[in-house]
């Protein structure tokens, strides 16, 4: 009890500091932001943050979805502990629910890919929105990933990643790695960001299915 | 020239997926992949040696707005080391792990040098913010790779340990974000300034990393995930997967904080001095191998932190041989006792009585590295030691100067009580069949071992090469 | 011009770093760490606010870092399901 008191007093300390830190701090200046203003003309987008996202620092969102297999790679490493039956009987409920829910959930997630260009959204706001009606899926229809194989689901989790690298590579022809030419900035970007829906859903709903696959 | 640069990055992040999506031929791709690196690194070493310092903007904007890499003398010997250290212990997975196992290692293996690679090179912080994260989780997963239960709890307290030093790194980084408005290490390196801010992002920036690095107090997850990881991941942990939080918390250190330092490099030293004895002797009183070399690691990771109170460039250059040294060394040094636990079965130090009679090769390999760590003449440990020892001399540290001079001997007890029990009569007369498998595995680890001996006496050279 | 916010994202960081020292279980541990990431997420993208308009670095920061979060947080539930599944 001792020291759980200790503990919460040296937290109540340390965030005292924290806050005095914030309260004395100088305001945040910009600099960055209105560099990004400045060149965003050259980015082939006309948000900001997307530019940010896919071309100015477009190094980190490849490292970032790398970061997302890598996580895949690692669940499949350790996942044969723990697979065990799902729940499987028909169901009229579900049936129409999904026959409902599963378009507007594609149309939506379709609509944030294409509204990143201008405003907030994008390919992982979607990808997250796709991945959702995956899993809504199979959790209501159990067998239908089933007969799909292992190395077509590998590829195309992985294909978001490499279709970025390769645009990467394609892009040293002529200049330097992802950097991207003017005149088609637009058009690639919004290619990487299709491709990388796609994957990014098959990943986030392979997380959730890695757990609740059946037994083979 | 120019390709270089980008093909350190994607080439890593290619064959991560290729292996990972083509697990028939992951063996095959993943063995073209590490003597690929090798060759990349020596390229980019040898074009540091001839041009200087590399430049790449990627993207083609201009650091603060985008991202840059930069190569120079010692990044490029550091990812030539860790290239070579990849390539032996990848050698060694090749035959000593289940075809299964290797199908989850290679990917991983491929991942853990994206993040290497990136960590080394990039300038910008929060690009390497990522590459930690590349880092840490391909380590957790590679010390999972077994999938027994001591393993899978080992990997998860090391889960816990890198996820809390990175977001420890995140918030510093956010800090630094906030106040100075870039990301850019030259830029910051311009403005910092000594104030509130800049003060306690300092202090998480090493917290975190002396957590990823198992610095004395913090250092609790590192025996039992090195030693219960599978053989060649725990010379990949021990020799690489540590030293990155050490480069990173270094390279910050000297290019921002080293100027507006007060008490924090002094503390570093002290409680690398607490490390050396701590971790030396557990190491004495350990009656597992693997555990013995783990405990090992933490006293010689307090020899890289006593850089923090002396950084002169004489300190600097010492700090680097010996972690050359001991990167060579550990993965020599686990990979021979990884062969004898895989022979005789057992881990336990008093089962090797007498053992060298069976497999000289491997004894000799641990005595070749045992000579780096103690720092016997000529190997990199004397020289990073003598190093070490001419700094503390001048700059009038005496405690120090004693703690590296009686580390030295605390190390040469628990290394030689292991070797005089190996190189003792024989028990009783035990008969092994040696398969072609085990000749192998015992020159991979010799070949480690004897490069940590040999190198040092192209210190000087090093130290050139380095250019500090 | 002082917010809230920011004080809020310090509260969470610091509240998350005792959850994580304090509970037992695994998963409590886990959530816990999220809670300090989100924390930091929403002071960065809090205090880099000015005129009302959230500074566009910062958003992309915390966009990476959030997905970057996202993969680690399953990856590490995984491996406490693993570890539980082992027991058995």
């Amino acid at each position: 009890m001792l020291y759980k008191g200790v503990l919460w007093c040296m937290a109540a300390l340390f965030l005292g500091m924290l806050f005095f830190m914030v309260a004395t701090m100088p305001p945040f200046s910009p600099k960055l932001d209105t560099l990004v203003q400045a060149d965003l003309a050259m980015s082939g987008v006309s948000h900001d943050v997307t530019a940010v996202l896919l071309n100015f620092r477009a190094l980190d969102t490849l490292l970032e979805v790398g970061v997302v297999l890598l996580a895949l790679m690692g669940i499949q490493v350790v996942s044969p502990h723990f697979r065990y039956k799902p729940y499987t009987e028909a169901n009229t409920i579900t049936d129409i629910y999904i026959a409902i829910l599963l378009p507007v959930i594609i149309l939506s997630a379709l609509y944030l890919l294409l509204a990143g260009s201008y405003k907030s959204g994008g390919a992982f706001v979607a990808s997250a929105l796709l991945a959702g009606g995956i899993i809504i899926l199979k959790l209501t229809k159990p067998k239908l990933f089933v007969s799909l194989e292992k190395l077509h689901l590998r590829f195309l989790s992985a294909l978001g990643l490499l279709f970025f690298v390769g645009i990467g590579v394609l892009t040293l022809i002529e200049g330097l790695f992802l950097q991207y030419p003017l005149s088609y900035a637009s058009t690639l970007i919004l290619m990487i960001e299709t491709l990388l829906m796609f994957s990014l859903a098959i990943i986030l709903a392979s997380f959730f299915i890695n757990a609740v696959q059946d037994l083979e | 020239m120019s390709l270089i640069i980008p093909s350190l990055l994607f080439i890593p992040l290619l064959f991560a997926i290729l292996t990972y999506v083509f697990q028939k031929y992951a063996q095959m791709l993943g063995v073209l992949f590490v003597f690929l690196w090798l060759l990349l690194t020596l390229i980019a070493s040898i074009s540091v040696v001839y041009e200087g310092e590399l430049l790449y903007n990627f993207g083609g904007f201009a650091p603060p707005l985008g991202i840059s890499f930069r190569i120079d003398g010692l990044r490029s010997l550091m990812a030539l080391l860790s290239a070579f250290i990849l390539l032996i212990c990848s050698i060694y997975a090749r035959v000593y792990l289940l075809a299964s196992l290797q199908r989850d290692y290679f990917p991983l293996l491929a991942f853990l040098t994206l993040g290497i690679s990136v960590l080394f090179f990039s300038t910008d912080i929060f690009n390497q913010y990522i590459a930690l994260e590349i880092i840490g989780i391909s380590a957790v997963a590679l010390s999972a790779l077994q999938k027994d239960k001591k393993s899978i709890d080992a990997a998860l307290r090391y889960f816990f340990a890198t996820l809390i030093g990175s977001g420890f790194y995140l918030f510093a980084v956010a800090l630094l974000y906030l106040r100075y408005g870039t990301l850019f290490i030259d830029d910051l390196a311009l403005l910092i300034e000594n104030d509130f801010v800049t003060t306690i992002a300092f202090i998480f920036i090493v917290v975190g990393l002396s957590l990823k690095t198992a610095l004395f107090p913090l250092h609790y997850w590192l025996p039992s995930a090195h030693s219960n990881a599978t053989t060649p991941i725990s010379a990949l942990l021990s020799a690489l997967v540590v030293k990155t939080g050490f480069f990173l918390l270094f390279s910050l250190y000297g290019e921002l904080f080293w100027g507006i330092d007060l008490f924090v490099g002094k503390t570093l030293s002290y409680l690398g001095i607490v490390a050396i004895f701590y971790g030396g002797i557990q190491a004495f009183f350990a009656k597992d191998l693997k555990l013995m070399i783990a405990y090992s690691t933490i006293s010689q990771l307090g020899y890289l932190f006593l850089l923090f109170v002396l950084f002169s460039p004489m300190a600097i250059e010492g700090a680097f041989l010996g972690l050359f040294g001991h990167s060579l060394a550990k993965a020599g040094m686990f990979l021979s006792a990884g062969t004898l636990i895989y022979a005789l079965g057992t881990r336990k130090i008093s089962d090797f009585k007498g053992i060298s009679f069976v497999f000289p090769l491997s004894i000799f390999a641990i005595a070749l590295s045992s000579i780096t760590l103690i720092g016997l003449p000529p190997s990199l440990g004397f020289f990073a030691k003598w190093y070490y020892l001419q700094s503390a001399w001048m700059q009038q540290e005496w405690l120090l100067f004693s703690a590296l001079l009686l580390g030295s001997l605390l190390s040469a007890l628990y290394l030689f009580r292991f070797l005089i029990l190996s190189l003792g009569s024989q028990g009783e007369r035990r008969i092994f069949v040696k398969e072609k498998k085990i000749k192998i595995l015992e020159w991979c680890g010799f070949i480690l071992s004897l490069s940590s001996v040999l190198l040092g006496m192209f210190s000087y050279a090093l130290t050139k090469m380095m250019g500090i | 011009m002082l917010s809230l916010y920011p004080f809020v994202g310090l509260a969470l960081f610091v509240l998350g770093l005792l959850g994580f020292i304090l509970k037992e279980s695994l998963v409590h541990k886990l959530i816990s760490l999220n809670i300090f990431l989100s924390g930091i997420f929403l002071f960065l993208v809090s205090q880099s606010l000015s005129y009302e308009k959230a500074d566009s670095v910062a958003t992309a920061l915390v966009l990476t870092g959030l997905v970057v979060t996202l993969g680690v947080s399953a990856f590490g539930l995984m491996l406490i399901r693993a570890s539980y599944g082992a027991k058995r």
